[in-house]
């Protein structure tokens, strides 16, 4: 499954590894951890009335108290998440932090499954 | 920051604007009429789910000030040569979560309702179907005199 390739690569990186949204509002930030939210999946290429792939679209963003690491570890995510069968455009964007603390940056990502 | 992106691209776009050009019209005058009009109901749909106080993070209370002030109301059709572009949804420019309640945050997760429109995309299919239907107008206008 999609979430769990995905997961397990990031997991690579002994950070933490969060769905968007769901640190508690009184849950401090780890100084380095990913986020990832899966906006969609598409079935495509319908054969004998059958789905064919699932399309998955996710967002990762990874936050960190050192804003080097916001770059590196997030191209070096970019990388790894790419040799795992992802497709990745771009370099990624800086996305918002709820603490001041922590800078982060995302990046899009599409993982075709064949089914 | 990201800016979310919500392409337009219609099917059968180029066979229409050649038609047009065949028909001697304005093809810039109505494609900007034609994408002014249809954007329409992507613009009722953003502001209706910043609106939904009951979907927004904190009850909508840092949702619909400035965020709602930020959202384009009248997108108009700007032109750079024969390249033409809408801004729909969020004025980045101006302040505003437009994006925050977009993408989320680590403690925030997305507003579900711009999710469909801005992520999941939902309302191209019909905005696809309004502005075929409103190209086929406006060459059956032409051709009609």
């Amino acid at each position: 499954m999609a979430e769990d390739i995905l997961i397990n690569v990031l997991e690579t990186f002994n950070f933490p590894v969060r769905r968007q949204g769901s640190l508690l509002p009184d849950e401090p930030y780890p100084d380095n951890f990913f986020t990832f939210w899966n906006s969609d999946s598409n079935s495509e290429r319908h054969y004998d009335n059958k789905e064919n792939i699932y399309v998955y679209n996710f967002s990762v963003n990874f936050y960190s108290n050192n804003p080097e690491n916001v770059y590196s570890i997030l191209r070096a995510a970019i990388e790894k998440l790419k040799a795992a069968g992802f497709i990745i455009s771009g370099g990624g964007y800086d996305v918002a932090s709820d603490e001041a603390t922590h800078d982060g940056r995302g990046v899009g990502c599409v993982y075709i499954e064949k089914l | 920051m990201k800016r979310i992106k919500l392409s337009l691209e219609v099917h059968g776009f180029d066979d229409y604007v050649t038609r047009l050009d065949e028909l001697g019209a304005n093809v810039k005058e109505i494609v900007s009429d034609i994408y002014e009009q249809c954007t329409d109901d992507i613009t009722a749909d953003t502001i209706a789910a910043v609106k939904n106080i009951k979907k927004l993070p904190a009850g909508g209370k840092y949702s619909t000030g400035d965020t709602l002030k930020s959202i384009i109301k009248a997108p108009k059709m700007e032109w750079s040569g024969e390249i033409g572009e809408i801004g729909v949804g969020f004025d980045h420019s101006k302040n505003g979560a437009g994006l925050l309640l977009i993408t989320g945050t680590p403690r925030m997760k997305p507003v579900l309702d711009l999710e469909d429109i801005y992520a999941r995309k939902k309302p191209i299919k019909k905005f696809n179907i309004d502005v075929t239907e409103a190209f086929e107008r406006a060459i059956k206008e032409i051709m009609e005199g």
